[in-house]
C-alpha cells in the first residue's frame, strides 16, 4: 500500500509539474499585413462556356450557340399495353379415362359345384368325354377390383360395359347375372342370358346416370346358369378352360370422383390479341417492357402443368413460353401459383396467327393446362376448378415496324437558353447574327412541319416575336433511316436559316433571353395515299428541333453585368477572428476592351442582403485603337474598405455574390473581342490583424 | 525511480556513519547528531527575462498588458539599435536536501534531491525582425525587410537530479546527474530571409533558408522528450581566506520525438492562390492551391532531434573578509546557454546581518551587455528559512534604465 501510494504522489508531481505549461504569450497586438491572397486570369472561355467559341482566320471570336428548343415524339407506341385473360376449367371437362376391369371363371371351379356330373369332369381331365348336362351353377359370386383406378366416381352420365367371353367347350344357358357394389345397394344391372355357345362371347352394357355410384370393388354375380353338356359328344376336358367376364366403365361425366387421374388436358386455348388505339397498322414491334404473366387458383388435389406461350415473339430464335406448375390443392382447400416473366427484348410479329391475312397490330398467345398422372388417389368433385389468369402487363414497344397511319402534333414548346446566364447589360447592341432553326425527324415515315411561332422572352415579361417570312409555311422533314435495328435512326432533316436581312432575329437575342418559345405543328405522312409498311417508329426518337446561332463578339454593351453566388464561411479565413480592419485590393492587369467594375455583394443563410464592399472605382480597359481591338493592357486597381462593422457583416455572410460590370469604351462604338482577350488579377489584402489566441 | 531514490539516500546516510560507527562510544554518537546537518525541504521560484536593448518597463508592459498599442509599439521600436538578443526562463524547484557538515573536523559530504520544472526560451532577432513582429509589412510595402541570422530556442522540461557532494585531498567536489524529462521543444533558425512586399501587394519576394522544429504542444500529458543531463562543482581552498572553484550544470540533452520539422531554402514570388478558374473555386481546391504552393516552397515532415540543454557554467573565486558586516568577496565569471549570450562578470558580497539573517550585494555585468545589481536576502525562523532574491534590484527603482531582471523566492524546512 506504502508503496502504491508513493508510485501515485510521484505521478501526481511530476504531472503537476509537466502539466503547468509557462504562459508566455500574454499580449496582442495589431499587425498590418499587406499580401496577395489570390491571384487567377479570366480570360473569354471563363465568360463564355468553351464550346460556345469559335474564332475566325483573324481570331475574332464569335459566340456559336445551338441549344433544343423542342423534343417532340407521337407517343404512339409509348403507352403501356395491358392484356388479361381468364380461364376457369371445371371437373366436367375432365377426362376420367376408360376404366377395365377382368375376371375369369374356370371349369374346374364350376365343376367343384356341380356335384356328380362336376366330379366326372374334373376326374376326366385331359380325357376326351361326353360332358353331361347339368343345371343350377351358382349362385357364384366374385369381385372386380377397380381400386387401383378409383375408389368411387358419382356419375352424371358414362357407361358401363359387361362382356363374357364363353372359353368352356360347352354351351351355357340361362346364365342370369347381377352387377353391383360391393359395399350393396341397388344393382347396377341384373340381366339373364339364354344362351352363351361355347367358345362365343356375350356383351351388353348399361348407361350409368342420374348421379349412380360406381364403387372400385364392384361384386359380379352369377345367379344362375345350365347347361346342355357336349350333348354326347366328347369333347377335351381342360379344368383351365374359363368364362372371362370384363367390365368396362367409359365416357364418364363424374359429378364427383375419388380416383386416380390418367393424363389430360385441361385447357388448349389460342386467342388473337390486338393492340388497339394504333392508328398505324405496324406488322412487328421490338419490346421495350413488358411482362408476362399466369395466376392460378386451383381446388383440384393433382398438379397441374400450364404452358403458356406467344410463338411470334421470339427472341435469338428463341420463341416466348414458359411452363408453370400448380400444386395439388389440399384436401377441402386450394393452391396458388403466380409466375410473370419479362419480355424485354423480344421481337413479336404483329400479322396474327400463321396463315392469317392482312391482320395488323395482332399477336397471338396459346395456353395449355394439363394434369400428368401422379398414380394417387385424388378426390374430385363438380364443384373443383381451376381459377386461370394469364396475359401481358406494361407492354412498351421499343420500335415498331409497319405503316404508322397518319397522325397530328400541335406542339408549344419553351426551352431555357442559357447564352447569357448570369448576364445583365443594359443595352446591347449585337452587330451580326446569324439563327437557323434545324428540325431532326427520327421516325421512318415523312413528317411535314409548320412552324407558328417563335418567341424569346428575357424574365418571362420581356419578350420578342420573330418576324419571319417563313412562319406558318408546310415544309418537308424526310424520313430518317434505319442503319441497324436498335441503334438512333439517321435522322432527315431540315435546316431553316435566319439573319437580319430575312428577319428580325438579332433583336430576338438583343434582350438576352433566357427562354424561347416555339409554336410548331407536325404531321405525320401528310398528304400520303397508300400504306407503306417499310415505315418504323422509335420510342426514344421523335422530332427534335434546335436553335443555332453564330453570334460574332463585335458589339457594343453598357453596364454588362456578370453575376456569380459562391458558399461563403468566413471561420474558414479567419477562424480565430483576427481581422480588425483593413482593405481589399483588386489589382488588374486588363486586356479586354472593357472597364470593369466588381462589386461584391453580401448575403446571409436566407439569401438576403446584408451588406456590399462597393467598388469606386472601375479596372480601367485595355487600350483601344480605332478599330475596337485593344493595342496595350493596362494596370489599375481599386480597394474596399472593410471596417469593422463590414467585417462583422462578413462573419454573418453565408453567400457572396461577385456582380462584375463591364462597359465597352467609347460607347456606343463596337469592340471587338479577341483569343487573346484576358484579365489579370490579384486580390489582395492591406489588413489589419491581432495576434494572439 | 523510487528504488533508485531510495537506494540513493541509503547509500548517501551508510556512507556517511558506517565507517565509524561501530567503533564510537554512546557519547559520540550523541554529539554526532547533535551536529549533523538536518535534511531540509525547499520550494523555490525564479522568473526573469533579459535582453539587450529593451528597457524592463517596456519588458514588464509587453508581459502585464492585454494589449499594446501602437504608442507602446513605437516606444519599444525606438529603444533598439541593433539586434536583438533576448531570454526568458521560469524555474520551479522542490528539493530534499542533506546539506554537508563539518565534526571532529572530519567532513561529511551533504546530498540532494530535486524535482526542477524549467522553461527557458531565447532569441536573436534584427531590428527590422522586431518591427516586421510588431507592425506587420504594411510598414515594408515597397522595401525589403532583412531577418536574416535570427534565431529561437526554447525549452520546457523537468529533471529528477541527485547530487552529491565529498572532500577529497582539500578540494570540494559536488556531482550531480539527473533524468530529464522533455515536455516541449522549439527550435529554429533563420539563415536568410530576405522579403521584399510590393507596394499595393499585389506581390512578395521571398529569399528564405531556414530551419524550424517543434514538438506538439497540444498534449493533454505532455511527455515528448526523454534525456539526461550532469553537472560538477569543484572548490579548492587555497589557503585560508581564498577558495576558487568552476561549477558546470544542466550539461545533457534531451532527445525528442513527435516533432515537427519544416526546412526552407526557396526563393519565390507569392502572387496568392492562383487559381486557373475563378469560377469554380472550392474548399478542396482552395486546401489543394495552398498546399501546392507549401509543398513548392518548403519541406515539412515528422521529426525527431536531440537538443543540448540550456547549460550554465562558472568560474569563481571566494574571498574570506569578515569585516563587520561584510564576510565574503565573491567574484564570478559565467555563461548561460542562450543564444548570442556573452560572458557575464559578477562580483557579490556576502553580509552576515546577523546569525539568523544573510544577504548579498552585488554587480555583474555581460551576458546582453547589461549592468545589473543582483540582491539575495534570507532569514532563517527556527525552522522555516526564508529566501527572495533578484538578479538586477537596479530594475525596481530605474525600470526604463535597466534591460533584464529576475525574482526569486524560496521556503524552506528543516526536518
Amino acid at each position: 500500500m506504502i508503496t502504491q501510494s508513493y508510485k501515485l504522489s510521484f505521478l501526481l508531481l511530476l504531472l503537476a509539474f509537466g502539466a503547468c505549461r509557462p504562459d508566455t504569450n500574454t499580449s496582442n497586438w495589431d499587425v498590418g499585413v499587406l499580401s496577395p491572397v489570390l491571384h487567377s486570369r479570366i480570360d473569354i472561355q471563363d465568360l463564355v462556356v468553351d464550346s460556345l467559341l469559335s474564332a475566325n482566320s483573324d481570331d475574332q471570336l464569335s459566340l456559336v450557340y445551338r441549344s433544343k428548343i423542342a423534343e417532340f415524339k407521337f407517343d404512339r407506341i409509348g403507352q403501356g399495353f395491358n392484356k388479361i385473360f381468364e380461364n376457369t376449367v371445371k371437373l366436367q371437362t375432365i377426362d376420367l379415362g376408360e376404366r377395365v376391369v377382368q375376371n375369369q371363371l374356370t371349369l374346374g371351379r364350376l365343376a367343384s359345384t356341380a356335384g356328380v356330373a362336376g366330379a366326372v369332369i374334373i376326374l376326366n381331365n385331359g380325357q376326351n368325354i361326353a360332358i353331361p348336362a347339368f343345371t343350377g351353377i351358382g349362385p357364384e359370386t366374385f369381385s372386380l377390383d377397380a381400386t387401383d383406378f378409383f375408389q368411387s366416381i358419382t356419375l352424371t352420365d358414362g357407361w358401363l360395359v359387361i362382356e363374357i367371353e364363353n372359353g368352356l367347350p360347352i354351351e351355357l344357358t340361362n346364365v342370369q347375372y347381377t352387377m353391383q357394389n360391393q359395399s350393396g345397394g341397388t344393382p347396377i344391372i341384373t340381366k339373364t342370358v339364354p344362351s352363351i355357345l361355347a367358345g362365343a362371347n356375350y356383351a351388353d352394357s348399361v348407361q350409368l346416370i342420374n348421379n349412380v355410384t360406381i364403387e372400385g370393388q364392384i361384386d359380379a354375380i352369377l345367379q344362375n346358369m345350365d347347361t346342355p353338356g357336349s350333348n354326347g359328344n366328347n369333347v377335351l376336358v381342360d379344368t383351365s378352360d374359363a368364362l372371362t367376364i370384363t367390365v368396362t366403365i367409359k365416357d364418364l361425366v363424374p359429378s364427383s370422383a375419388t380416383a386416380i387421374f390418367p393424363d389430360q388436358v385441361l385447357i388448349e386455348d389460342t386467342t388473337d390479341t390486338e393492340i388497339v388505339d394504333f392508328n398505324g397498322e405496324l406488322i412487328s414491334m421490338h419490346v421495350a417492357t413488358g411482362k408476362m404473366f399466369l395466376d392460378a387458383t386451383s381446388t383440384i388435389e393433382d398438379e397441374i402443368i400450364f404452358d403458356y406461350s406467344i410463338p411470334s415473339a421470339v427472341q435469338n430464335g428463341v420463341s416466348l413460353q414458359f411452363i408453370e406448375n400448380v400444386p395439388p390443392a389440399p384436401i377441402g382447400g386450394f393452391s396458388t401459383s403466380y409466375t410473370e416473366t419479362d419480355i424485354q427484348g423480344y421481337d413479336v410479329d404483329l400479322t396474327g396467327q400463321p396463315g392469317a391475312m392482312n391482320v395488323f397490330n395482332t399477336f397471338f398467345t396459346i395456353t395449355d393446362g394439363r394434369i400428368d398422372s401422379s398414380g394417387n388417389l385424388i378426390n374430385l368433385s363438380l364443384t373443383d376448378s381451376v381459377f386461370l389468369q394469364t396475359g401481358i402487363t406494361d407492354l412498351v414497344a421499343a420500335r415498331g415496324y409497319g405503316y404508322l397511319g397518319l397522325d397530328t402534333l400541335n406542339a408549344l414548346e419553351t426551352s431555357p437558353i442559357d447564352l447569357f446566364k448570369g448576364i445583365d447589360v443594359d443595352q446591347l447592341d449585337f452587330d451580326e447574327v446569324k439563327l437557323s432553326i434545324e428540325v431532326y425527324n427520327y421516325m421512318g415515315a415523312p413528317l411535314t412541319a409548320n412552324i407558328k411561332s417563335i418567341e424569346s422572352a428575357k424574365n418571362q415579361n420581356n419578350t420578342k416575336t420573330l418576324t419571319w417570312s417563313m412562319l406558318n409555311q408546310d415544309v418537308l422533314v424526310p424520313p430518317a433511316t434505319e442503319n441497324t435495328p436498335g441503334d438512333k435512326p439517321t435522322p432527315g432533316s431540315l435546316a431553316l436559316d435566319f439573319n437580319k436581312t430575312n428577319s428580325n432575329i438579332d433583336e430576338l437575342f438583343e434582350i438576352q433571353p433566357d427562354e424561347i418559345t416555339t409554336l410548331l405543328d407536325a404531321y405525320l405522312n401528310k398528304g400520303g395515299t397508300t400504306a407503306d409498311y417499310s415505315q418504323f417508329i422509335y420510342l426514344d426518337y421523335g422530332l427534335e428541333a434546335y436553335v443555332a446561332a453564330e453570334i460574332p463578339l463585335y458589339f457594343s454593351a453598357e453596364n454588362m453585368l456578370f453575376k456569380d453566388t459562391s458558399d461563403f464561411n468566413y471561420e474558414n479565413l479567419d477562424p480565430d477572428d483576427k481581422l480588425q480592419s483593413g482593405d481589399l485590393i483588386l489589382i488588374g492587369d486588363n486586356n479586354y476592351p472593357f472597364d470593369i467594375r466588381v462589386n461584391i455583394i453580401m448575403l446571409d443563410a436566407d439569401s438576403l442582403v446584408i451588406d456590399s464592399l462597393q467598388a469606386t472605382d472601375y479596372i480601367l480597359s485595355g487600350t483601344i485603337n480605332p478599330n475596337g481591338t485593344v493595342v496595350e493592357k493596362n494596370k489599375s486597381q481599386v480597394r474596399y474598405p472593410l471596417n469593422p462593422a463590414s467585417i462583422a457583416h462578413l462573419k454573418d455572410t453565408k453567400f457572396l455574390i461577385f456582380e462584375a460590370s463591364f462597359s465597352t469604351a467609347d460607347l456606343p462604338t463596337k469592340v471587338r473581342f479577341y483569343t487573346d482577350s484576358y484579365l489579370d488579377f490579384t486580390l489582395a489584402g492591406d489588413l489589419n490583424i491581432r495576434t494572439g489566441n | 525511480m523510487k528504488k533508485l531514490f531510495l537506494l540513493f539516500l541509503l547509500f548517501q546516510n551508510l556512507s556517511s556513519f558506517s565507517q565509524d560507527n561501530d567503533s564510537l562510544s554512546a557519547e559520540t554518537k550523541r554529539l554526532l547528531l547533535l551536529n549533523s546537518s538536518r535534511p531540509i525541504i525547499g520550494l523555490e521560484y525564479e522568473i526573469g527575462a533579459s535582453n539587450n536593448e529593451i528597457n524592463f518597463n517596456s519588458i514588464q508592459d509587453f508581459a502585464s498588458k492585454s494589449f499594446l498599442d501602437n504608442a507602446y509599439k513605437e516606444d519599444l521600436l525606438s529603444q533598439i539599435d541593433g539586434p536583438v538578443r533576448f531570454a526568458y526562463w521560469q524555474t520551479y524547484t522542490l528539493s530534499w536536501d542533506k546539506p554537508s557538515y563539518s565534526i571532529l573536523e572530519k567532513y561529511v559530504g551533504g546530498s540532494k534531491f530535486s524535482i526542477r520544472n524549467e522553461f527557458i526560451s531565447s532569441a536573436e532577432l534584427s531590428e527590422e525582425g522586431v518591427e516586421l513582429g510588431l507592425f506587420g509589412n504594411s510598414r515594408f510595402a515597397g522595401e525589403t525587410v532583412d531577418l536574416s541570422k535570427s534565431n529561437f530556442e526554447s525549452w520546457w522540461f523537468t529533471s529528477l537530479e541527485y547530487e552529491y557532494d565529498f572532500l577529497k585531498r582539500d578540494v570540494n567536489y559536488t556531482f550531480r546527474g539527473a533524468l530529464v524529462i522533455g515536455h516541449s521543444y522549439e527550435y529554429y533558425n533563420i539563415e536568410t530571409a530576405k522579403v521584399f512586399t510590393e507596394s499595393s501587394g499585389e506581390y512578395i519576394d521571398a529569399e528564405l533558408n531556414y530551419d524550424f522544429f517543434s514538438t506538439n504542444n497540444n498534449l493533454s500529458i505532455p511527455f515528448q522528450g526523454l534525456g539526461a543531463s550532469g553537472g560538477i562543482k569543484t572548490e579548492k581552498k587555497v589557503n585560508k581566506k581564498l577558495s576558487i572553484g568552476a561549477d558546470l550544470n544542466n550539461l545533457g540533452f534531451i532527445y525528442w520525438s513527435g516533432g515537427n520539422e519544416v526546412k526552407v531554402d526557396s526563393s519565390f514570388r507569392f502572387r496568392g492562390v492562383t487559381f486557373d478558374n475563378l469560377f469554380e473555386i472550392n474548399d478542396s481546391l482552395r486546401e489543394a492551391e495552398i498546399d501546392k504552393i507549401g509543398n513548392g516552397l518548403y519541406l515539412e515532415e515528422d521529426a525527431e532531434k536531440a537538443s543540448l540543454m540550456p547549460f550554465q557554467a562558472q568560474l569563481f573565486a571566494n574571498y574570506k573578509i569578515d569585516f563587520g558586516l561584510l564576510k565574503y568577496l565573491n567574484f564570478e565569471i559565467d555563461y548561460r546557454y542562450f543564444k548570442a549570450y556573452t560572458p557575464r562578470y559578477g562580483l557579490i558580497a556576502l553580509i552576515g546581518i546577523n546569525k539568523t539573517n544573510n544577504a548579498k550585494l552585488g554587480l555583474r555585468f555581460g551576458g546582453f551587455n547589461s549592468l545589473a545589481i543582483p540582491i539575495d536576502y534570507s532569514i532563517q525562523l527556527n525552522k522555516w528559512k526564508i529566501a527572495i532574491g533578484s538578479s538586477n534590484i537596479l530594475a525596481l527603482p530605474f525600470p526604463s534604465q535597466t534591460v533584464g531582471s529576475s525574482i526569486y523566492a524560496g521556503l524552506f524546512y528543516s526536518l
